[in-house]
């Protein structure tokens, strides 16, 4: 299994640990992850919210590198996935924006080029049965809300769940699938795709603390001893935010924010260095026995 | 044939019927009665809908004309109009219906649990059941599945789901028998079988799967001793018949008994040769002791033994002694079931080291090494200090275990691959690492390295997976190069593989394979040598045991039919084990639907085993794959043996002359609307659950509480449109019933917890029926919170399970927490329904509904197929009814010739005249299986009823109802000149007409039957008092008997029927009656007030058409500009007088209808009068339809809903202004788009389809604006014509000039509606409309009998609609009509003229108008007209004068009854 990796700018910054335990998780499972070369900004928010043809393009430009490469796309970040899905999906279907695209990006690209998030690739191709075979050391039962946030189930045509296969986008189950085979026990909870209030976090903190606030307090009281995260902004609001949330209303709610990748990474018996746990705000060491 | 049992299909089928035709009801399900069976209670009455639906089932069984087809769908049909030929599947029952006495003896045995969809999942109902206590057919169906996956898995078939579910019931012993069925060494296989089936096991797909081995064993171990010989007898049972052969096998291990178990049970003198001093092959040289104790193999090998068979020990088969010897020898067949008793070599440097073991040799060492035999001293082996072990199968394992147990200080595994590709079972792999064996992975041995011929270490490469899968399917493991490297050990074992021993085929030919072993026929394991057969190691390589077993089962198959001199391959295939993708698929599903319950295994020592209790625990888990498992348990305890588990569908050809389509609806599926989390939330559920939560008969006994906890909730919310109106999940229809149903079920739930609080969050509240509005308004000020919002999303709240609803009210977010959510989910066509379409060809809408034309609202697109009920569109229970009725009148036209020629009567002999006779009564009591007799003594009963007066004759009877008991009770009528009959068994609700019949078929007058009810009202609820409750019996029988002696013969008459019709009312309903009637060959009289026919009709090809039809129609006479002037006599035969131009004409019919309709209301408000640009809406629709409006540029067009509607002074909604509305601001914007239309409305009740032309209209443009009641526009016509309002949203106050402005005034019920009333004495509501005998089942009939109604005479609709209730009313008149006579009498009121006051109390009380006032025969008198009284006995309760007696009811048998019941209180 080879695939081409976006990294994304979060990966190499605020959430490099992200990209650390993704790239361990992989290698371990024999997943080769092969870089885009010279690859750019997705957009992101900026983008689309200003310019369709620049949301596009940037995207596209990435893809067609892939596209050069043989590859399907793999990305981490629950932004990128959605830009690059949603330039894919666009640039399908109208073939008036693939001309501009292509004029923009000096290349044809004409959409073909599958893009996933890493949860796909671990319960698609990978599959649980194999993830669950290659654990080594399991998560003891640990109690895990899985938060998936907004961009990786919404809207339903770009959702990482399989809709066509009948899954509720509204009840993801991947990220779950994917903790119990590393013998965590995730809860369910009805606070799974809640918006997190994203990129507020910087305009408006006050609704990001009070909207990533429910989230948390909403996990807790649903039993969750930590929050499983696959978007490198969820990770910033819940984990870096919680001292300021607890703060703001006097209350302690002390979950672990963990990626996915570094729950899992620890079953497959990867050392914490390698997974950057020691990155974490809120102490991880309160669930994980200590390595 | 009428296809779907529901309410439409069973009034299509009893129409049908009751006219005069032959009637096949198919109904896919096994019992009739649809959704509507599902629903508690029905609105406004609150009637029950069991109570009010069951009497229509019970006719439908009895009646002669109509087959119920249950199970039953229709593949294909072929033929034309007329003769259609139907092709149907009848799916297995496997139960015989017309055996089966529904006692539920079967029931309470049988051990597995499938979610009961009739509750919709909320509840459990065993495998074996019956669909509701009301179910029709009466009888008991099997629920079963695919083959379930770990018995597909099983190479023995073991029927695991069903030793599973008796062990979960806590029948050890029966699960054993089960066991032992297909499996000779049972325990063996409870310790050591490589668990298949725990790999297919559906639980393990989402948690850990079911310990079906460590079940097997403790069911195994759990019974006695005593139980065990017990059922060794029985199951399977030995031969009794000895056969001579004899047969010889070669090896004593798990094929070579398997194959001695099989045949020495058939009866063969079989022979063991063993090579070895001790038996059981591999399972004792290589199974270790802690694995399998050395006393199990001993025991099961002894019972095998047992059977006869003769073993010889120390008896290798090879070159002294070949395989040919035998067969001279005598042994008609050789079945050689050798083992892979012989390691496989690495092949590589230094293996001939001391030290180097392999695996056989040592694990036979340990295994054996307690066996003391001269010839071959067997010691356990010395062991090293550091031991590898090479290999990881579960040979590894044990070997690596069993070094560990002889004192090896360390002992490693070394394996190729990773831990992932390891064959062992994990089971063992986790035991042997908690024992302390270390695993090195990716590690290959390359030489033994050693000093002085002794092991000193083992030169091993790391390895790597590659890309690369192999022959396998794993991964191919490559050395890395350089990675060399000694690990130090002084002895290791090579168990990378194991091969039989061939020895013991010297001196004889037998063909083999390129792997060296031998070469059988897969089927029949026989190999190239005739009579020689071979299974097991020795054809496969080294196997499992079960594998084995089951090889030696397979060759003694094969050999016995050798002997036989059979075809050894007849019937028989390789592996019958298939379990498709597919099927997981389906079975996932399926789970989905049924909430999985994903739960952890019971943790289990597994050197001890379970108890008991963890075992029923454990077992509990099992999914239930399969629905029945087969166990058979029901067969045992079914008396009336009903029960057949080999049934298979069957396919039949039915010849019919026309179809009326009746499938029914599913509701949406509300997961689909995942925002709301059913099937997620616990206390979120559908509409249809809630019915069946408030039902007394449902989950809950009716006792109205939270499906996550059980506590009764305090608030609960509605959340409306789910699944319709809802354009993003292809459903953007209306589905008419939700409303109501919303509305209803929050008052029900009200009544059921007093203080509830109930909200219901809505788009638009569409009360557009019949008394909706008035409904709507009672909920309102019973406290129901009507809240228009759409909900976005429900939260569960963690802990307490509530849900949070938000919504916006005020313009303010809002956040409640409810503690119940009701999802009122559309309606949809059935998969059912669609499948049948197919099978048909029959047009479907965009949605999958039926096609029909507007103004032939039941034809379908396929000439001779008619549908009805919510498969044409969504619907309620009355429109679905008239449907039905109007698809049946279609049907009696097209087929009307055939009417009579194929039906049924029933010829009874005359009868006796007992007036004079002594009475002398039969007694027969029912044990109704053990339902009545587990619990009262029916001996005791029997012999008291023998002393009982007037007794001739009394016995007790397994079940009084069957057949046989029926045939049984003539006789002995006949035999002892009875001429009473009591009988004690179950209700006379259901049971009293059977025993009617059969007093009839002997002559006796059917009421002189009477029945005492000693199940519901005895056993049923005193099964704690066995004692008591047989006194009790004996009460009621003595009362019956008391009752039975004063019955008296009621004689019935018959009167001739008047075989014409009489339709009041000439607009589009009463037209349609008459022309349907006429086109059945019935003489219609069709009076119209009016001098022309059409009513309110527009102008148009309808009203034309109709017309012309009806002026040409020979049965038809027209009188225009008349009006009726008096009505007397009944049902069958009425006189009338009509008045018209020419003077009075008599006329004589059997039947009435009604179809006045009504009129447009008129109206004073919003200037209109007063300025000539305010109109009706039907002015307007004239205007459009007579070439369009003429407005300027820019035009603004204002309507207003509801004008002199659903307030005061008409409370009632008129139903089609919306829809029509809607239609002509739709076509004022094709017309001129540039044209304004605002819409003021209150509630929107486009309701059906209509809503795609509301969804039109504000694609148009057209504007809507809600309106209160409270502020309702203000218009102003000053010059300008002006519209105030203001808007609900923003709250602003907007005014609008205005260029045209329509109003919806509504209907008004007919002015003739009054006397039209009195002179049919039949009633009005308040509003003026008619009132129907009842408003959900007969919407079209008056209580009075004989008398109809149709149109908007019955309440106001839409043109469409009156046309289907013309249809209706017609084929209901028809029922009437067709009969050439009627029988009245029997069980009806008598007046004694000589007590009667004429005080006139009966002729107020009754419901039927039966009483009547005689002048002339009766000197001013009451006399009960037979022809009308229903025998309910209101009169007779309420007449001061005790003048009145209910027939068979008469006062003097029930003090008779009442006596009997004193006489035990007095003597004590």
């Amino acid at each position: 299994m080879r695939y081409a990796f976006f990294p994304g700018c979060s990966m190499k910054s605020t959430a490099h640990e992200f990209e650390m335990s993704t790239l361990a998780v992989a290698r371990s499972l024999g997943i080769e992850l092969e870089e885009i070369p010279d690859w750019t900004c997705c957009g992101s928010t900026p983008a689309h919210a200003t310019d369709a043809l620049l949301a596009a393009s940037l995207p596209a430009r990435n893809l067609a590198i892939a596209e050069s490469l043989g590859l399907d796309v793999v990305t981490c970040c629950a932004a990128c996935y959605s830009r690059l899905a949603a330039a894919n999906l666009a640039i399908s279907q109208d073939a008036r924006l693939r001309a501009e695209v292509a004029d923009a990006i000096g290349t044809e690209y004409s959409g073909g080029v599958r893009v996933l998030h890493f949860l796909q690739v671990l319960n698609e191709s990978t599959g649980i049965d194999e993830l669950r075979d290659s654990v080594v050391a399991g998560l003891g039962g640990l109690k895990v809300a899985c938060y998936y946030g907004c961009l990786l189930t919404r809207p339903r045509e770009l959702s990482i769940v399989n809709v066509s296969n009948g899954a509720d986008p509204e009840d993801p189950q991947v990220m779950e699938k994917i903790l119990t085979a590393a013998g965590a026990e995730p809860i369910e909870w009805s606070y799974k795709t809640e918006c997190c209030g994203a990129s507020f976090s910087i305009t408006r903190t006050d609704t990001v603390k009070r909207l990533s606030g429910d989230i948390l307090r909403m996990a807790k009281a649903s039993g969750a001893k930590c929050v499983a995260v696959a978007c490198p902004l969820c990770h910033t609001n819940l984990d870096l935010r919680q001292a300021d949330i607890e703060s703001a209303t006097g209350e302690k709610i002390g979950l672990p924010v963990f990626f996915f990748t570094q729950l899992l990474g620890r079953a497959l018996g990867i050392p914490d260095s390698e997974l950057g746990i020691g990155k974490l705000m809120t102490d991880p060491y309160r669930v994980l026995s200590s390595k | 044939m009428v296809c779907g049992g529901g309410i439409a299909g069973i009034q299509s089928a009893l129409d049908l019927a009751n006219s005069g035709f032959k009637v096949y009801l198919v109904e896919k399900s096994p019992t009739i009665g649809g959704k509507m069976a599902q629903l508690d209670k029905t609105f406004p009455t609150g009637d029950c809908a069991t109570c009010i639906i069951s009497p229509k089932l019970v006719e439908c069984t009895r009646n002669l004309n109509i087959e119920i087809l249950p199970q039953t769908q229709i593949e294909a049909v072929t033929g034309e109009p007329g003769r259609y030929r139907v092709k149907l599947r009848r799916k297995a029952r496997y139960v015989d219906i017309t055996r089966c006495n529904a006692c539920g003896d079967c029931e309470k045995v049988c051990p597995v649990r499938v979610p009961d969809e009739f509750n919709r999942g909320l509840a459990a109902k065993t495998a074996i059941h019956k669909v509701t206590a009301q179910a029709v057919p009466n009888a008991y169906v099997i629920e079963k599945r695919d083959r379930p996956p770990c018995m597909s898995a099983c190479p023995l078939d073991q029927n695991v789901q069903a030793y599973v579910a008796l062990i979960a019931a806590g029948k050890f012993a029966e699960a054993a028998d089960i066991i032992r069925k297909d499996n000779p060494l049972p325990l063996i296989c409870g310790y050591v079988c490589h668990r298949p089936c725990e790999s297919e096991c559906q639980q393990g797909r989402y948690g850990e799967a079911v310990s079906i081995r460590a079940l097997k064993r403790f069911a195994l171990e759990a019974e006695s001793r005593e139980q065990k010989a017990e059922s060794r007898q029985t199951s399977p049972a030995p031969s009794s018949v000895r056969r001579e052969e004899r047969i010889a096998i070669i090896g004593s291990g798990p094929a070579g008994l398997g194959a001695a178990d099989y045949l020495a049970r058939k009866g063969y003198r079989v022979t063991i040769f063993e090579a070895m001093s001790v038996p059981g092959g591999m399972m004792r040289a290589g199974i270790p002791d802690f694995r399998l104790p050395r006393s199990v193999l001993d025991s099961q090998i002894q019972d095998i033994l047992d059977l006869g068979v003769e073993l010889k020990l120390n008896s290798p088969i090879g070159d002294e002694r070949s395989i040919d010897l035998l067969l001279d020898n005598g042994y008609k067949a050789v079945f050689a079931a050798v083992g892979a008793q012989k390691s496989v070599g690495l092949g590589i440097e230094g293996e001939d080291l001391q030290g180097v073991t392999p695996g056989i040799d040592f694990i036979k060492q340990v295994n054996l090494a307690e066996v003391e035999s001269p010839d071959s001293p067997v010691r356990r082996p010395v062991i090293g200090e550091r031991v590898a072990v090479i290999g990881a199968g579960n040979a590894a394992m044990d070997i690596a275990r069993s070094a560990v147990r002889l004192g090896a200080k360390d002992v490693t595994v070394i394996y190729r691959r990773t831990k992932r590709e390891m064959p062992a079972d994990p089971v063992e792999v986790e035991d042997a690492l908690r024992e302390g064996v270390r695993f090195v992975f990716l590690t290959n041995p390359k030489r033994f390295v050693g000093t002085d011929g002794k092991l000193t270490g083992i030169e091993c490469v790391k390895m790597q997976l590659s890309e690369e899968k192999d022959a396998s399917g794993r991964r191919r493991p490559e050395a890395i190069e350089g990675s060399e490297h000694v690990l130090d050990f002084d002895e290791a074992i090579i168990a990378t593989g194991q091969v039989p021993n061939m020895g013991f085929a010297a001196g004889t030919e037998l063909a083999v394979n390129k792997r060296g072993l031998l070469d059988v026929d897969p089927v029949t394991l026989a190999t190239s040598r005739p009579g020689v057969f071979a299974g097991g190691d020795v054809v496969a390589g080294a196997g499992t045991l079960s594998e084995a077993v089951a090889a030696g089962r397979r060759a003694a198959e094969s050999i016995h039919r050798f002997i036989k001199g059979e075809d050894l391959a007849e019937g028989r295939s390789a592996d019958p084990r298939v379990w498709t993708e597919e099927k997981h698929l389906a079975l996932e599903k399926l789970q989905l639907r049924e909430k999985l319950t994903r739960t952890r295994r019971v943790a289990f020592d597994h050197e001890i085993g379970y108890t008991a209790e963890q075992a029923m625990q454990e077992a509990k888990r099992c999914l239930a794959c399969g629905g029945c498992c087969e166990c058979e348990e029901c067969v045992k305890a079914c008396l009336a043996k009903a029960i057949d588990h080999d049934m298979v569908d069957t396919i039949e050809e039915i010849e019919v002359g026309a179809i009326v389509l009746s499938p029914g609806y599913e509701e949406f599926d509300a997961r689909l609307r995942g925002e709301f989390g059913f099937g997620r939330y616990d206390n979120v559920v559908t509409n249809i659950q809630f019915e069946r939560m408030l039902s007394a008969s449902g989950p809950f006994g009716g006792h109205l509480m939270r499906p996550s906890d059980g506590v009764e909730p305090r608030k609960i919310a509605f959340i409306q449109c789910v699944g319709s109106r809802d354009a993003a999940n292809e459903r953007p229809y209306c589905s008419s019933v939700c409303c109501m149903a919303a509305i209803k079920q929050s008052i029900i739930a009200q009544e059921h917890l007093p203080g509830l609080e109930a909200a219901v969050f809505y788009t638009d509240i569409r009360a557009f029926g019949k008394d909706f509005d008035s409904y709507y308004e009672r909920a309102k000020a019973s406290g129901v919170r009507f809240t228009r919002s759409m909900i976005s999303r429900v939260v569960e709240m963690p802990g307490s399970k509530n849900l949070r609803l938000s919504y916006i009210k005020d313009g303010k977010p809002v956040d409640e927490e409810f503690d119940l959510v009701i999802l009122s989910a559309g309606l949809r066509p059935s998969e059912e329904a669609l499948r049948t379409a197919a099978a048909l060809g029959v047009e479907l809408d965009a949605w999958g509904f039926c096609h029909s034309e507007e103004f032939a609202p039941v034809t379908t697109s396929k000439e001779g197929v008619f549908v009805a009920g919510a498969f044409e569109s969504p619907k309620d229970i009355p429109e679905t009814v008239t449907q039905a009725s109007a698809a049946a009148a279609m049907v009696m036209q097209m087929l009307a010739p055939a009417r009579g020629t194929m039906i049924t009567e029933k010829i009874y002999p005359r009868e006796h005249d007992f007036t004079d006779a002594i009475p002398r009564i039969g007694v027969f009591i029912c044990h109704c299986g053990i339902n009545i007799a587990g619990v009262i003594d029916i001996d005791r009963v029997v012999e008291a009823a023998r002393a009982m007066p007037y007794v001739a004759y009394a016995e007790n009877a397994l079940y009084a109802c069957a057949d046989n008991t029926q045939d049984r009770i003539k006789e002995l009528i006949r035999e002892h000149n009875l001429n009473r009959l009591v009988v004690a068994s179950c209700t006379p609700r259901t049971h009293e007409p059977l025993f009617r019949d059969t007093a009839r078929e002997c002559g006796l007058n059917p009421f002189l039957v009477d029945m005492a009810n000693i199940r519901d009202q005895c056993s049923w609820v005193h099964s704690n008092e066995p004692n008591a409750a047989t006194d009790k019996a004996v009460d009621l029988v003595r009362m019956a008997t008391a009752r039975a002696a004063r019955l008296r013969a009621l004689p019935t008459e018959e009167l001739p029927v008047e075989q014409a019709a009489l339709v009041i009312g000439g607009g589009p309903s009463g037209m349609t009656a008459a022309l349907s009637l006429a086109e059945q060959g019935f003489p219609v009289h069709l009076v119209e007030k009016a001098d022309r026919l059409g009513g309110r009709l527009a102008p148009g090809a309808l009203r034309d058409g109709l017309v012309s039809r009806i002026e040409r129609h020979p049965a038809i006479r027209t009188h225009l500009s008349s009006r009726l002037k008096s009505l007397s006599g009944h049902i069958g035969s009425f006189k009338a007088e009509i008045e018209g131009v020419g003077g009075l004409t008599n006329v004589k019919f059997g039947a009435l209808i009604v179809a006045i309709g009504g009129t447009e209301r008129k109206t004073t408000e919003y200037c209109y009068g007063l300025d000539k640009r305010v109109v009706t809406q039907r002015d307007l629709e004239s205007m459009l339809a007579s070439g369009g409006i003429d407005l300027p540029q820019g035009a603004t067009v204002g309507m207003i809903q509801c004008v002199g509607s659903r307030d005061d002074d008409h409370p009632y909604c008129s139903r089609s202004c919306c829809a029509e509305a809607v239609k002509n601001a739709v076509r004022i914007k094709e017309l001129q788009p540039d044209a304004n239309v605002v819409m003021l409305y209150r509630d929107m009740r486009t309701y059906g389809v209509n809503e795609l032309h509301y969804q039109k209209a504000r694609e148009a443009g057209v504007v809507f604006v809600r309106y209160e009641r409270e502020r309702p526009p203000q218009v102003a016509a000053d010059g300008k014509l002006t519209i105030d309002f203001v808007e609900p949203e923003l709250g602003v106050p907007v005014r609008l000039d205005l260029d045209m402005l329509a109003l919806s005034t509504g209907t008004s019920p007919a002015i003739d509606n009054q006397s039209v009333s009195e002179l049919a004495k039949v009633p009005l509501n308040k509003d003026g409309f008619f009132v129907e005998a009842h408003v959900k089942l007969r919407p079209v009939d008056f209580a009075s009998e004989g008398i109809f109604l149709c149109g908007s005479a019955h309440s106001p609709k839409t043109t469409a609609e009156n046309i289907q209730q013309g249809l209706a009313a017609a084929g209901r008149a028809a029922t009437i009509l067709s009969k050439k006579t009627m029988t009245v009498g029997g069980q009806i009121s008598k007046v004694d003229v000589r007590k009667c006051v004429s005080c006139l109390t009966c002729v107020r009380v009754c419901p039927y108008g039966a009483p009547e006032v005689s002048a002339a025969n009766n000197k001013n008198r009451v006399e009960i007209q037979a022809a009308k009284c229903m025998g309910c006995g209101s009169c007779a309760a309420e007449c001061p004068a005790k003048a009145i007696q209910l027939q068979h009811y008469v006062d003097r048998q029930v003090e008779a009854a009442i006596e009997a019941l004193l006489e035990r209180v007095a003597s004590h």
